[in-house]
């Protein structure tokens, strides 16, 4: 048998075939060593025995020979009859001729003719194939009378052999029986409990509990392998613990990771699918598992080609079915697979798309800024002429009342410069410094206004339609202003329906602010959304992105300011306005403004009371000339007693100067030198029943650079007219205590910054 | 006869013919040496005195032997002597067949260790120890082992063997 099979026995047979292989071999050994020794002594003891018989034969045969009686020897010979295997005998006189012979009968050996010995020959002792020979020389006495020669046939010999070798042929066959018998019991007892052990391991192998011990039997080296073997499974389940735990460890770590893990193996199956892959791909992970990650993930950046390992990590972005954004690695490892990591990116992409919004309305802002001061300030300065020219105007008018033919001159001054006070104003509203006349206005009210106006603006093709929601409707507002911004939106409707269509004027009242602009937080009130509807050419997607752009215009006689100033205004009223467009459909403009919250405030109503006239005495600033002129002019007319100054300082000198009596000091917000709330404090602090009327053509920020707070302290918008002025001086004087006591914190203002 | 010869040849070659009876008994004298053993005492270790009395055609081989080889490992002197000179005989060839003769040298050789051999019918029972006979043409011979006995001689089974024995146990 070769190396191979001998290798592929079991132990049992190979511990059987070593037993029976090695008493064989003993045994053939043994048995070949003792056959022989034993077949060699047998031919020894043969031949002594015939030597024996030769001696004594020969002996007796000395006196035949001694006395030449043939007789006598014959008869000696003849007694070897008793010898049945003596086939011979022949003894030879010493001259070497033949003196008496004895043959058995029947035998068929013939006499030998080999030379006699002589005297004190050495013996001849021969085991020949059939017979063995002895030949002795006859001594007796020192005389030498002859041989005699014995020759015996070996059939009883070897049958003796024959009977000796298979006496140890059976010998051998029963030892060797034996020793099979000791093999098996010896091998049982080798090998079962080694088949035992061999069973443990495979029952563990199909899954079976590590907890299973190998049964220790009796002492000696098996029991020594079954408490290694036992050693081993302690480890083994040890180990296995341990893993278990780093498995779960590691599960507990893939499934918390904000990143699905996906594990992928060389045919592109799913292996491992961590929770976080499941909420990501809707795939529960015992569904995912073992399936191809093409049919799992449905997305094919995810079942692209990755670099074998190696090879660079694959990086991807994903948009899912679901909207989910998902930043894509895939990592090829080195036996084909590959691990797949995805993070939801899609937080950070409407981050990074907010922030660029944000950056974007911050650059629109301070455009809007700088437009804005610019705008600032050439309109202030650019009040003060209008206001001259209006009080001008108003008090020609008066004077030119009695010359018709004037009347027509005084109303184009008045209405150019109404028309320049309209645009100073749009000017300022935009860059929000314009002052504000809030009051409690009715929404449907100013609707209904509107449609008049709509209708006057749009052509015959164009028909206007109106649905207003019953309920509240009231806010706090300038109604100018919205009405400037309504005009505007009008208009544009009108522009985009130029071959007819229809203009929806709609108020929708939204109580829980569940449906208003983004960004805004929702007012307490609620918000009532006022929306012109047109069906005209609509916008393409970038004119609605830039739409409320300052100097953004489609018209080629427009400015570019109306939808900036009016989105501008309507935040400023704490609303919004949205847009809704699509090409070719129309636009839908909606201005979201808060809801008055409870009864309206109509404190700022002014009351159309007359004006009384009395002898207080103002104190008038103004820098600019023509204004003070003016307003010397306007409220000395009103009856007052105005102590004009151009500079604050004069002012102050003149107000706390003795024996002048200042009732109300009206002072321009913004001056060289000391600037009007300055003035006013140190005025009010010598002077405290001083009150003080501002006058500005800032409003906002630009009056809380200077200290003012328009909440606490009364201010007048440049420009004005003379009647708003009156009335708001005899308000002002009316309303102070009387007599002469004046609260300073009516008037309070802060410090102006010392930078 | 013819056996004998042939049997006796190896010592008798050198005469080349035919032995006659004389010879074959001088020879078969010698042998009766060889197989009978004296008193050491009767027996001096290198000299043997072998004594024919009478008229004995044994004399001349006998003294033919003695100058040949020697007897019993001795050498050997063969002398004719008278019955009385036979006490210093050591064997006694008694030739004839004459009772007296032999009576006289029984009677001188009896009980002193000396061998005699007779050639007569009824001899070894008158006292001789070894006598010669005739069998069928053979030459054979009887021992009176009481003789024997009494003369201090001691006679081999193996020569008994072939011989006739006379004079019974006692």
């Amino acid at each position: 048998m070769n190396t191979r099979s001998a290798r592929n026995m079991s132990i049992r047979t190979r511990l059987t075939l070593i037993i029976i292989g090695l008493a064989l071999g003993c045994l053939v050994v043994g048995f070949a060593v003792v056959g022989v020794r034993q077949i060699d002594s047998l031919r020894a003891q043969r031949l002594r025995s015939l030597s024996t018989l030769a001696d004594v034969v020969g002996d007796s045969s000395v006196p035949g020979l001694a006395f030449a009686d043939r007789e006598d020897t014959a008869e000696v010979l003849a007694r070897l009859r008793r010898f049945s295997d003596v086939e011979l005998a022949v003894v030879f006189d010493a001259d070497g001729a033949v003196f008496a012979s004895y043959r058995r009968d029947g035998s068929t050996i013939d006499i030998a003719s080999a030379a006699p010995l002589a005297s004190g020959a050495r013996p001849v002792r021969a085991v020949k194939d059939a017979v063995s020979v002895v030949r002795l020389p006859i001594d007796y006495q020192g005389e030498h009378y002859g041989t005699v020669e014995l020759v015996s046939s070996n059939a009883a010999l070897a049958a003796e052999i024959r009977a000796l070798v298979l006496t140890l042929v059976a010998i051998a066959a029963a030892l060797v029986l034996a020793a099979i018998v000791v093999a098996w019991f010896l091998q049982r007892r080798i090998t079962r409990p080694i088949l035992q052990l061999a069973d443990v391991a495979r029952q563990i192998t199909e899954g079976g509990t590590p907890s299973l011990r190998a049964a220790s039997g009796q002492p000696g080296e098996i029991a020594t392998l079954a408490a290694g073997f036992n050693a081993m499974l302690e480890e083994l389940e040890a180990r296995e613990r341990e893993i278990m735990r780093s498995r779960d460890t590691l599960r507990a770590v893939i499934d918390a990771s904000p990143v699905a893990i996906i594990g992928v193996d060389a045919d592109r199956k799913v292996t491992l699918w961590s929770v976080r892959a499941s909420s990501f791909f809707g795939t529960p992970e015992d569904q995912a598992v073992g399936q191809p990650i093409a049919e799992v993930a449905r997305d094919p950046a995810l079942d692209g080609v990755w670099t074998p390992w190696p090879g660079p990590v694959e990086r991807r972005e994903v948009e899912l079915e679901s909207g989910r954004m998902l930043a894509v690695s895939i990592s090829s490892v080195p036996d084909g697979g590959a691990v797949i990591m995805a993070a939801d990116i899609t937080e950070e992409r409407h981050a990074a798309h907010a922030l660029a919004e944000r950056a974007a309305q911050l650059q629109r802002a301070q455009k809007m800024d700088v437009v804005g001061r610019l705008a600032g300030g050439v309109a202030h300065d650019f009040n003060n002429l209008l206001t001259v020219i209006l009080a001008s105007c108003q008090m020609l008018a008066r004077r030119a009342a009695t010359r018709p033919e004037l009347q027509g001159y005084v109303d184009n001054i008045q209405n150019a410069a109404q028309r320049g006070a309209a645009l100073s104003r749009r000017l300022l509203g935009f860059s929000r410094r314009q002052a504000t006349d809030q009051r409690v206005v009715d929404i449907k009210g100013v609707v209904n206004d509107l449609e008049k106006m709509v209708r006057a603006v749009t052509g015959e093709n164009v028909t206007i339609a109106k649905d207003l929601a019953s309920g509240p409707s009231t806010a706090h507002l300038d109604q100018g202003q919205l009405e400037q911004v309504l005009l505007n939106l009008v208009i544009n409707a009108r522009d985009a329906m130029q071959s007819g269509g229809v203009m929806t004027l709609r108020t929708r009242l939204d109580p829980d602010g569940a449906t208003g602009p983004e960004g805004v937080s929702s007012p307490t009130g609620g918000w009532i959304a006022l929306s012109v509807e047109d069906t005209g050419v609509g916008m393409t997607p970038e004119t609605l992105g830039r739409l409320f752009e300052p100097f953004f215009t489609t018209k080629s006689n427009g400015t570019g300011l109306g939808l900036a100033t009016a989105r501008q205004i309507v935040r400023d009223m704490g609303g919004d306005i949205t847009v809704e467009s699509r090409a070719g459909r129309g636009t839908t403009f909606t201005v979201w403004l808060p809801l008055l919250d409870g009864t309206a405030d109509r404190s700022t109503e002014l009351a159309a009371v007359p004006l009384v006239t009395t002898h207080d005495t103002i104190l008038l600033v103004e820098d600019e000339i023509a204004l003070r002129n003016l307003l010397q002019i306007l409220l000395t007319e009103a009856g007052y007693h105005v102590i004009p100054a151009s500079t604050s300082r004069e002012a102050l000198a003149l107000g706390i100067a003795p024996g002048v009596a200042v009732d109300l000091l009206l002072t321009d917000v913004v001056m060289p030198g000391l600037s009007g709330p300055q003035l006013a404090a140190e005025l009010t602090r010598r002077r405290p029943e001083v009150q003080v009327l501002y006058m500005s053509g800032y409003v906002g920020d630009a009056l809380a650079e200077q200290g003012l707070d328009e909440s606490t302290v009364t201010i007048i918008p440049k420009p004005f007219k003379p009647e708003q002025l009156l009335r708001l001086v005899r308000d002002i004087l009316d309303a102070r205590p009387v007599p002469r006591a004046r609260r300073a914190s009516d008037f309070s203002f802060k410090d102006p910054p010392k930078a | 006869m013819a056996v004998l010869a042939v049997g006796l040849g190896a010592t008798s070659r050198a005469a080349a013919a035919e032995p006659t009876e004389a010879e074959l008994k001088a020879e078969m004298v010698e042998r009766f040496t060889r197989f009978i053993d004296w008193n050491p005492d009767d027996l001096p270790p290198d000299e043997l005195f072998l004594c024919v009395v009478g008229e004995s055609p044994l004399t001349r081989p006998l003294e033919k032997i003695a100058r040949a080889r020697k007897i019993k490992d001795r050498r050997a002197t063969v002398r004719v002597v008278d019955a009385p000179a036979t006490v210093d005989c050591h064997i006694v060839v008694i030739g004839g067949n004459d009772r007296k003769r032999l009576a006289a040298v029984v009677a001188r050789t009896e009980g002193h260790g000396i061998l005699t051999i007779a050639d007569a019918p009824g001899a070894a029972a008158a006292g001789a120890i070894i006598n010669f006979y005739l069998d069928a043409k053979h030459v054979r011979f009887e021992i009176n082992t009481r003789a024997a006995r009494d003369s201090g001689l001691k006679v081999r089974a193996k020569l008994l063997r072939l011989a006739r024995v006379v004079g019974g146990k006692s």
